[in-house]
């Protein structure tokens, strides 16, 4: 199957992860998926980059995954992402137009799935979350900031395969993002006996000092990240909730109110 | 003729390329960053620390470096000076992402440049045997790039966008079964860049025309790289003007804003010279100069990957078992934080208010690098343009052959300028 994957108004943070994402493999994906067009990674540049584009388009029946936000200011001119037939095209005309013939499209990192922080106050580009461009669409949310290149990883295997993925009401994959971090967290047994870190790098339970893990749903705790060792309280440091909708518009490292 | 690159593949960020050709040479450049975020702007009001986070979230290719420069920002701001193990631990963080960023920038976005890779791109000058090895080499750097995130991940809990650098140092207690990990992961990267090594050796053997073409200038900058720990540094701080070796002095460093329809990348200058940055600048000021090109800059990024590697495991010896050390005691005022990195001098500035960020300005590499035409006097990616013979107009791949040995990062190049401290309005943006 093709993939067409667009990146807009982001750090490109998420294919990086995506490139790092083990068993499987990016390598063993690209077997099964044709990654036709891809600003990080594709050979072709210019002219005939974006005819690979257009032409994964016309053909149809591809996914569709979007990391960023789009920036809708004056017509998307804040993010251009290619110039073809005499006119640059902005990254919200590239969505708009790459929607309509997906077979899946995902939301790849919180930006795209709910604004992130490339949306957060002033928002001078006036940049939005992809659900709220096309509003009508059935989007795979995969919040993450970046989303986990393992998670992106096994929704890509489980599509090729024709697995059906069950969706929450805001369109998450539940097996991934069934539970909170609170939930199977290495610390729980400090918060059972109310054992609470002053500031991060302490032993104890990171509730007091910001901790958002008990309202973040994400996989973390044991798909763990990067060669699933370690994960941010695995370093002694609290959940930032970087998978949720309103990251990262509160305070990340909290005075501890005890 | 007017050829317009857009987008130009394989970086980090949206890059468009607009060079102006005449009987098959590149007379006129102009390089256009087309995103915009406004991170500046964002930072404002939010609590002091969380810079260190939120600020990674600017390049997914190189969030070490900014979480970095900012706690170093907030260090400065509270005169705090952080202990030695926290260095080492920042030092291997950022070491394991300059390794994942130059393996895959030397095997993913530029080798396809020169040898093919997968299908019939180009006519290519390699023989088929070589670039079967080095294409076999492509796929292997894949899992070496991702164990250089490992190896990151093992201290900062997770890469892109560290966790473990922290305000006055880091939260990570290194335990000895994740040091033994470390120390192999280490070891593979090590052994890797000798494969690099060669690889790149083949490339200069049948390019090598390419050591006379891409010359940005060759003024160089530098904000030193791991000279916080003597042992290990790989450059300190400095500037070569005319190839001469001046003391850096932040002062001379201004910035200006370029009106354009599209970009949005800023013109920082060092005594109003473009300036520029990276592994090779590096090299230069650490060794003494030389010649700025497309070749040069692809060379010393790979022997920058290896010295790097060899660090990394020596600073792993270094780490105490077990020991972490982190602040929360931020003062306000001002601070400024620099540090090299992957692609050159980062620059983190801020002013604290009640704990809160009042102000935030940020100069990156990718800025000094990419930065657009100012005052008539060409950026040095532009200028490194200029002079290029093109074989086939309708596919200028020696063009991309240059840009890519900047390594040009764009999501990192668009910010906002800050004129005498004071961050341009908004409203400058509207009416664009
Ligand atoms: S550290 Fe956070 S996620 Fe873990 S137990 Fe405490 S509150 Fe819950």
């Amino acid at each position: 199957m093709n993939l067409i994957w667009l990146e807009t108004n982001g750090c490109s943070g998420n294919i990086i992860s995506f490139l790092n994402s083990e068993n499987p493999s990016f390598e063993f994906l690209k077997q099964r998926i044709n990654i036709t067009f891809s600003n990080s990674e594709m050979y072709p540049f210019g002219t005939k980059a974006m005819d690979a584009f257009f032409d994964t388009i016309e053909k149809g029946d591809y996914i569709l995954v979007v990391e960023g936000a789009i920036s809708t200011k004056d017509n998307g001119k804040y993010n251009i992402i290619g110039y073809y037939n005499d006119r640059y095209i902005s990254a919200l005309e590239a969505v708009k137009t790459a929607s309509e013939n997906a077979k899946y499209i995902i939301s790849a990192g919180t930006c795209s799935c709910f604004g992130g922080i490339s949306a957060s106050y002033p928002n001078i580009s006036d940049s939005k979350a992809l659900s709220d461009v096309i509003p009508y669409k059935k989007i795979i949310k995969m919040p993450g900031c970046p989303v986990s290149g393992n998670w992106m990883a096994s929704l890509l295997l489980n599509l090729v395969e024709g697995n059906e993925i069950q969706l929450d009401p805001i369109g998450r994959p539940i097996y991934l993002y069934g539970n909170t971090i609170h939930d199977f967290c290495e610390r729980r047994t400090f918060f059972e006996r109310n054992i609470f870190a002053k500031k991060v790098g302490d032993v104890g339970c990171y509730l007091k000092i910001g901790c958002v893990g008990p309202s973040t749903k994400a996989p973390c705790p044991y798909t763990r990240w990067n060669g699933y060792i370690k994960w941010p309280i695995g370093v002694n440091s609290p959940c930032i909730g970087c998978s949720s909708k309103d990251f990262p518009n509160y305070t990340l490292f909290k005075e501890d109110e005890v | 003729m007017e050829i317009i690159l857009s987008p130009v593949t394989r970086i980090s960020g949206f890059l468009t390329i607009i060079a102006e050709v005449e009987n098959n040479i590149v007379i006129d450049a102009k390089c256009k960053g087309t995103m915009f975020r406004g991170f500046e702007k964002l930072l404002v009001g939010k609590h002091s620390l969380d810079a260190v986070y939120l600020t990674q979230r600017i390049c997914g290719i190189c969030s070490s470096a900014h979480s970095i420069a900012s706690s170093r920002a907030l260090e400065d701001c509270s005169s705090i000076e952080i202990d030695y193990n926290s260095k080492i631990i920042r030092n291997i963080i950022h070491g394991f992402d300059i390794l994942q960023n130059h393996i895959r920038q030397f095997y993913l976005f530029s080798i396809p440049d020169f040898v093919n890779i997968e299908a019939e791109n180009f006519k290519s000058r390699i023989p088929r045997d070589l670039e079967i090895k080095i294409s076999d080499n492509y796929v292997k750097s894949l899992y070496y790039s991702t164990l250089a995130h490992q190896g990151l991940s093992i201290f900062g809990g997770k890469a892109p966008h560290n966790h473990g650098i922290v305000f006055g140092g880091v939260t990570t207690k290194l335990n000895q079964y994740e040091y033994s990990k470390a120390v192999e992961i280490a070891d593979e990267l090590l052994s890797f860049c000798q494969t690099m090594l060669e690889d790149y050796f083949i490339i200069e053997k049948y390019y090598d025309e390419y050591f006379n073409i891409g010359d940005s200038g060759g003024n160089y900058l530098s904000f030193g790289l791991f000279d916080d720990t003597p042992k290990f540094c790989i450059c300190r701080k400095g500037v070569l003007i005319n190839q001469k070796y001046n003391e850096l002095n932040l002062s001379e460093i201004k910035e200006y804003e370029v009106f354009d329809e599209i970009s949005f990348i800023k013109a920082p200058r060092y005594l109003n010279l473009p300036m520029e940055v990276g592994p090779l600048a590096r090299y230069s000021i650490k060794n003494g100069w030389v010649k700025s090109s497309t070749l040069n800059r692809i060379k010393y990024r790979v022997y920058e990957t290896k010295s790097v590697a060899e660090n990394v495991k020596e600073m792993l010896k270094e780490v105490s078992i077990n020991k972490n050390s982190t602040s929360k005691e931020v003062l306000d005022g001002t601070g400024t934080g620099i540090t090299d990195t992957i692609r050159g001098a980062l620059y983190h500035n801020v002013e604290i208010q009640n704990k809160k960020i009042n102000h935030y300005n940020i100069i990156t590499p990718s800025a000094f690098n990419l930065s657009p035409t100012y005052n008539g006097i060409k950026g040095p990616l532009e200028k490194a343009l200029i002079g290029t013979y093109i074989e086939d107009t309708s596919n200028p791949i020696e063009i991309i052959r240059t840009v890519h040995s900047f390594d040009p990062c764009v999501s990192c190049a668009t910010h906002l300028v800050s004129k005498d401290g004071v961050l341009l309005n908004e409203n400058h943006f509207m009416h664009r």
